[in-house]
């Protein structure tokens, strides 16, 4: 269980997230939909610990432990990892580098060079990628498109068994929609992990056929539902939810 | 050519001339006047102290390496150019005292070009980097082009360009940038599982790598291999 209670947040003197509480299955699909601004990126850097946001009360708990009072590198080395919205370039660092180095700092012994390689050429056939990406800086000189996808063979390479998705449908043609919801459906196959996915569209949705649907507005969780909820807002808009829980399905 | 097989001349006095000399100096002196005809590539591995006045004759070029990261306190560097003279100037400082660069550009004569291109990472203390380039009266079609990138990780850089420049017929361009080790790209490689520590690690190995990259033709292999 992925629990969080009362999470209140502010940056630069502005409440974010506002006692807001929400829980995450073990093993299910979760969608957070929400208007631009409404803090669902935020939502997903705090659980992180992006130092830049301010947690004023709130808990997270993960397997016993409290994610608010854990470094960003532990959060990640317990198995949960962030898909960003916007993921940044880092020039003269890359993707073989970084995930080599990850994965020895947590498993402290050295990566074997052959099986990690062979596994990278495997993911990025899988995601459509050219064996070039291996050893492209991080996400440096890529299309929006290649970045989500470059996200995607981070993801594979780590294994986390907690996942959040933050708007990986923006900006992404219908065919490398379909290539990214595919891999993220096999993944889910595979490993089981408890995902949330954040998006304002039903595409996505459509094609990974969430557990559980929320509706976050002003900091705050003012829905829950099924995937029919998603669809509700679909045909709706976020017009009729309220923080009073007006449009509450449940 | 690779390092390997590149010449190493020791320099005692205060002058050297070369001529179509690709080299590595070992300088032993506080002063170096370099004389420059043909076409040079030579590789400086520590400044410290000097003052490098260097000379580029008629028709000449010189493509000038230094790398610093051990003795850089307060080198100066003069470039005088003449006529259809070509100078890439490439720098790269790593500090951890506080040090000095001055770098003055004359141009003496017309259509020249000059590159200077300086990668500087400050660990520590302070970096003053002084840019100065001059053209005299009656001189024409000449190129100014500088690059400077500059990251700290503790330290300060400060950059100072000055132009005095005395005819319309000269065209410099500035690209200076300076800026700390990004906390966005900090927080994004230990949301992947880095260890704060690595992270920076990796980020200024990064910039270095960058900077490194253009010494590569010249340190392991031909220009035509890229
Ligand atoms: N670094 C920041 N500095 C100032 N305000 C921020 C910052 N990050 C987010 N915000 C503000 O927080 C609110 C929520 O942003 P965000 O979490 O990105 O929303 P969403 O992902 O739901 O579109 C917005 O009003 C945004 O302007
Ligand atoms: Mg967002």
């Amino acid at each position: 269980m992925f629990q969080i209670k009362n999470l209140t947040v502010k940056i630069a003197d502005k409440i974010i997230l506002n006692n807001l509480n929400l829980n995450l299955e073990e093993g299910k699909i979760h969608a957070l939909m929400g208007q631009n601004g409404t803090g669902k990126s935020t939502l997903c850097r705090v659980i992180m610990h992006d130092p830049d946001y301010e947690i004023i009360k709130g808990e997270i708990n993960y397997q016993d432990k409290d994610l608010t009072k854990m470094a960003t590198t532990d959060i990640a080395r317990a198995g949960i990892f962030m898909l960003s919205q916007s993921p940044v370039a880092i020039e003269g660092v890359t993707n073989a580098e970084m995930l080599r180095t990850v994965l020895s700092e947590k498993s402290r012994e050295p990566v074997n060079i052959f099986q990690f390689n062979k596994k990278m050429e495997t993911i990025c056939d899988h995601l459509d990628l050219p064996h070039d990406f291996i050893h492209r800086n991080i996400n440096l000189g890529m299309s929006g498109g290649e970045r989500k996808k470059n996200e995607l063979l981070h993801l594979w390479m780590l294994e986390p068994q907690v996942i959040l998705i933050d708007e990986i449908d923006s900006g992404l043609d219908v065919d490398a929609l379909r290539i990214v919801a595919d891999s993220l459906k096999e993944y889910y196959r595979k490993f089981k992990p408890t995902i949330l996915i954040i998006t304002h569209h039903n595409k996505l949705l459509e094609l990974i056929k969430p557990d559980r649907v929320y509706v976050m507005k002003d900091g705050q969780i003012v829905a829950t539902g099924d995937y029919a909820l998603a669809e509700k807002i679909e045909n709706e808009g976020f017009k009729a939810f309220t923080i009073n829980g007006l449009g509450n399905n449940e | 050519m690779g390092l390997e097989i590149m010449n190493k001349i020791i320099v005692a006095n205060e002058s050297l001339a070369i001529n179509n000399t690709e080299a590595l100096l070992e300088i032993n002196s506080d002063i170096l006047n370099l004389h420059c005809t043909g076409n040079n590539t030579i590789l400086i591995k520590e400044m410290g102290n000097l003052t490098l006045n260097i000379i580029l004759e008629d028709d000449s070029i010189l493509n000038l390496y230094c790398l610093n990261y051990q003795k850089n306190d307060n080198h100066q560097v003069t470039i005088k150019q003449k006529n259809n003279t070509v100078i890439n100037y490439h720098e790269i400082v790593i500090n951890k005292t506080k040090c000095n660069l001055t770098i003055k550009n004359e141009l003496m004569g017309s259509n020249n070009k000059s590159v200077l291109f300086l990668r500087v990472l400050s660990l520590a203390q302070e970096i003053n980097i002084n840019v100065l380039a001059e053209a005299e009266k009656n001189t024409q079609d000449n190129l100014i082009v500088e690059d400077i990138k500059g990251i700290t990780d503790g330290g300060k850089i400060v950059v100072e360009p000055h132009l005095e420049i005395w005819t319309h017929d000269i065209l410099a361009n500035h690209l200076v940038t300076i800026s700390n080790v990004n906390p966005a790209d900090i927080f994004y490689l230990m949301a992947k599982g880095l260890s704060f520590k690595s992270a920076k690690t990796l980020l200024l190995k990064g910039f270095l790598l960058n900077a490194l990259d253009d010494y590569k033709n010249i340190l392991i292999g031909g220009e035509d291999n890229e």
